[in-house]
């Protein structure tokens, strides 16, 4: 769920500031399906100093220490009711600069484990004690600022695996300035280390060339119809410091991508929506570490 | 700004009236590509052929106005509203929709792509628009023969 404030031109040729209420929803089943809805002032009511935010039929709700999701697309085709309880304790990363302009916020909840349904067209699907991940980025995004990011988490297969990962890299969009770096790295509850900047080495290997790739909003296809990106065919890190070490692969799969209008100029961001496989080993603190499980990584800018 | 000829009554469910609007809403919302789109297609009149009506899309000043049809065009676009639809919900791409002529395109090579660059022009300034969103949701409702949703236009 996305309440965004962009920059507009006036008709008196002043900046002036207009509020979209959109909602993006992506699932993957057999393959990528999804949308994005604009709603109107009416149809959106966000409650203050809360997880309270209802957008037509769609709401996001936290109570009772947990978030209770419902989404609803425009035709009906996805469905979604779940309950997520945080079973991780959020890390919160204020003032990220990035380029010319006002710094953005990121909060993020590792792990959360989930239950309840999802449907797909007339497929159903049963969630019971899913890992999951969840995360709320506020601030002036710029929409077409020079800057990229590659972010994505990593969740064992097994629920008994007590590590979380989540990797971060802004850059710009040329890829050539690296602004920052890090792999967060979650022992059950409490973050157990954090490599930043540079105790990091990042990696990329090949390109990935898709047969296709779901666009949301679908009109944006038409203007953005491309399927040769610069995601990667693999990405790997590696952090290394006072005796703690960590390192990961990620290999691309298939993939979607959300693309927006940038602020200024008639150009486009792409966040390309990456599923994989992530592999991750270290050690921290003198414990050994490894995830290995299925992960979606998001590849901005390009 | 789209001129009087392309307003419509709220009732009127034509491809006329969705386009007149929605030139409107992007000559109030986005006038600068509306400016862009008028200076792109100066002087040139272009033929809409969509389902049984015919429409002519003309500049006047600094925008773009709609008017009956005229034999002096030099690029007529003929399709259908379900081709339309199709393009906007990503079940087809102009290739394809070309391809499988359920569009057709007629016109000089050179008045044809700046036709094409307008027509991406014009869907620039869509995608930015607040009020595009529900004016095709309702455009997409009225073919389908449903009543417009709660509160759209």
């Amino acid at each position: 769920m996305v309440d965004d404030v962009r920059e507009e031109a006036s008709s008196a040729g002043r900046d002036a500031y207009v509020e979209h209420a959109r909602l993006t929803l992506l699932v993957r089943e057999h393959e990528w399906l999804g949308e994005v809805q604009t709603f109107a002032p009416h149809d959106v009511a966000i409650g203050g100093g809360r997880v309270d935010l209802r957008f037509g039929p769609s709401t996001v709700r936290f109570a009772d220490g947990r978030y209770a999701i419902r989404a609803r697309s425009a035709d009906g085709a996805i469905e979604a009711d779940v309950e997520l309880v945080p079973v991780a304790m959020p890390s919160i990363v204020n003032n990220v600069q990035y380029g010319s302009g006002p710094p953005i916020n990121w909060l993020v909840v590792p792990r959360l484990i989930a239950s309840g349904r999802i449907r797909v067209g007339s497929s159903v699907h049963r969630i019971d004690g899913a890992l999951a991940y969840h995360d709320h980025n506020w601030g002036h995004f710029g929409w077409g600022r020079d800057f990229a990011w590659e972010w994505g988490y990593g969740l064992p297969a097994e629920a008994s695996n007590p590590w979380s990962l989540v990797f971060v890299r802004l850059s710009d969009r040329a890829h050539t300035r690296c602004m920052m770096q890090g792999v967060f790295l979650w022992r059950g509850a409490r973050e157990a280390r954090v490599f930043w900047d540079r105790e990091m080495r990042v990696g990329q290997r090949g390109l990935r060339r898709f047969a296709r790739l779901c666009k949301v909003p679908a009109i944006m296809g038409l203007i953005h119809p491309d399927l040769a990106t610069d995601v990667p065919d693999e990405l790997s890190f590696e952090g290394q410091g006072e005796g703690d070490f960590v390192r990961g692969r990620f290999v691309t799969g298939d993939g979607a991508q959300v693309i927006l209008p940038n602020d200024r100029g008639l150009g486009v961001t792409v966040i390309n929506e990456v599923a994989g496989r992530l592999e991750v080993e270290g050690r921290v603190r003198g414990e050994e570490l490894r995830i290995d499980g299925r992960a979606v990584f998001e590849f901005l800018g390009r | 700004m789209a001129g009087p000829s392309s307003s419509s009554s709220v009732a009127d469910r034509s491809f006329r009236a969705f386009l007149g609007r929605s030139l409107e809403a992007i000559a109030l919302e986005v006038p600068s590509l509306e400016r862009a789109l008028a200076a792109s297609l100066a002087g040139t009149l272009v033929r809409l052929c969509v389902d049984d009506e015919r429409m002519v899309v003309a500049t006047r000043r600094d925008g773009l106005v709609l008017v009956d049809d005229r034999p002096d065009v030099v690029v007529e676009l003929a399709t259908d509203s379900a081709t339309l639809l199709d393009l906007t919900s990503g079940e087809t791409s102009f290739l394809r929709a070309a391809l499988d002529e359920r569009m057709v395109v007629r016109g000089a090579p050179d008045e044809v792509v700046r036709f094409y660059d307008s027509l991406i022009l014009y869907l620039q300034a869509a995608v930015r628009s607040p009020s595009l969103p529900g004016l095709l949701e309702a455009f997409d409702r009225s073919r389908r023969g449903l009543a417009p949703a709660d509160g759209g236009p």
